[in-house]
């Protein structure tokens, strides 16, 4: 280091590189600005890499998750063939009900069905470097006419929420982040709540709070499908988020809080459907 | 343009380094998780620099270590570049006391240093937003991941450390013939 140690000092250095970096944190806190020029880097130097790379990811996952006990399959096939009887039985009684809600749609000129959006399709190529939050990069970008704020879903579940786009490359966060938000709504009865992830929930039983549910008829019950909420800012109506699991009065009795099970798998995300539309509030 | 040589020799060495870092953590480790974690190989790395190459070259290695999960993952633009820059010197420090064939220090300060690292990321990203229950996130995460981050350390230390070893050899070479 004597060589170069006859420049400046390291802790000036250090110095001015903090100012440098505080600045960017302002600058970006407030002008909500990313990282620009420096994504174009990014998108040629690491995109390419990565998306092959995950392959060996991938597949490394899956061979470890095959190795399921044979008793264990025959008791899951048993289990999922009696569900099937049971969804056959239900869904003839709801083509039936689909068919008379649409002639009343027609005739109430309310034809717009939700989750008939133009949707692409994208694989996951790279996730979070870190364990705190948990996004990840898909394989399409600009140049595919993706665009920050667009709804990402997979198993015909919501995934997440584009928060940042590079020409062949999107960032997107999930909504089982810690830091995410979700207005959603039960189906049922279409009350408003809000669903939030949390690192300790999802890790611990594979669940996603939800909270702030106004329900002082108590339509509500375990079991009932949650969808995003019309009145959400950033999500498209209508999609599916999960089932709650379980439920409860807060303490104020006005309001209701409780969780929900994701129906998408988010340990094994690797395709997932970009919604082309995003939402226009007109705020 | 002989003085200069090395220094383009190293930073495209080091270059390489965090290049491949990132791509493996964020495609091959990240699907290798155990105990519900992936180890930080960019602040193995991070790391690995400070100490053997002082505080000035690993602040540099941190920064850009921080910089590329900024650009990926970051949440606030800039805060990544900041801790792994203040890792990369603080491990610059431990410069004086490090021998190459004594294995014990370096995971020792690698350890240190990703436990440094969750509490930092705990203060300023979860525990603003009310997650108060600082022993889970000790326990589930910040533990689990420095001890994942020291296993795989251990395989990528001696790696690091040849190569470091034979890149300051021809640096030397080089300086001597420059005297001459």
């Amino acid at each position: 280091m004597n060589r170069k140690g006859s420049g400046i000092p390291s802790r000036y250095i250090l110095a001015m590189l903090s100012i440098v970096c505080i600045v960017l944190l302002f600058t970006s806190y407030a002008a909500d600005f990313s990282a620009g020029p420096i994504q174009f880097v990014a998108n040629y130097v690491f995109v390419p890499m990565q998306k092959g790379l995950n392959f060996v990811g991938n597949s490394i996952s899956v061979n470890s998750s095959d190795a399921k006990s044979r008793a264990e399959l025959v008791a899951e096939n048993e289990s999922l063939n009696a569900q099937v009887a049971e969804l056959t039985s239900q869904i003839t009684n709801m083509q039936l009900q689909q068919s008379e809600l649409y002639e009343l749609q027609k005739l109430f000129k309310l034809d717009q069905q939700y989750g008939e959006y133009e949707k692409v399709g994208a694989h996951v190529i790279a996730k979070s470097t870190n364990n705190w939050f948990d996004t990840f990069t898909i394989d399409k970008g600009a140049d595919d006419g993706i665009k920050i704020d667009m709804n990402v879903m997979a198993d015909s579940g919501l995934v997440g929420i584009v928060t940042d786009v590079g020409p062949g490359y999107a960032v997107v966060r999930s909504i089982i982040d810690d830091s995410s938000n979700v207005g959603g709504m039960v189906l049922n009865s279409a009350d408003n709540c809000i669903i939030s992830g949390g690192l300790q929930l999802m890790n611990e039983s594979g669940q996603m709070a939800f909270h702030n549910l106004e329900d002082l008829e108590d339509n509500v019950a375990v079991g009932d499908a949650i969808v995003t909420s019309n009145i959400s800012n950033k999500y498209m109506p209508g999609i599916l988020i999960g089932y709650i699991s379980s439920i409860e009065n807060d303490a104020n009795n006005l309001t209701k809080s409780g969780t929900l099970t994701p129906v998408a798998d988010f340990k094994h995300l690797q395709y997932v459907l970009v919604v082309m539309e995003t939402k226009e509030t007109g705020l | 343009m002989n003085e200069y040589k090395w220094l383009i020799k190293r930073i495209v060495f080091v270059g390489l380094v965090i290049f491949l870092g990132f791509i493996l953590q964020s495609t091959v480790f990240s699907e290798l998780k155990l105990a519900g974690v992936s180890p930080n190989i960019l602040l193995i790395i991070t790391t690995f620099f400070g100490f053997m190459r002082g505080r000035k070259e690993g602040m540099i290695t941190g920064f850009f270590c921080g910089l590329i999960n900024d650009i990926f993952y970051g949440i606030h633009f800039g805060a990544f570049t900041l801790i792994y820059m203040l890792i990369g010197y603080l491990n610059g420090f431990f410069r004086k006391i490090f021998f190459g064939d004594d294995i014990k220090l370096p995971m020792l300060w690698v350890g240190l240093s990703d436990i440094l690292y969750g509490f930092i990321m705990y203060a300023i990203f979860y525990l603003p937003r009310g997650r108060n229950d600082a022993y889970y996130y000790i326990m589930n995460i910040i533990f689990p991941e420095a001890v994942y981050t020291i296993l795989v350390s251990l395989a990528l230390y001696f790696i690091v450390y040849k190569l470091n070893e034979w890149l300051e050899k021809s640096e030397k070479r080089s300086e001597s013939n420059l005297v001459r």
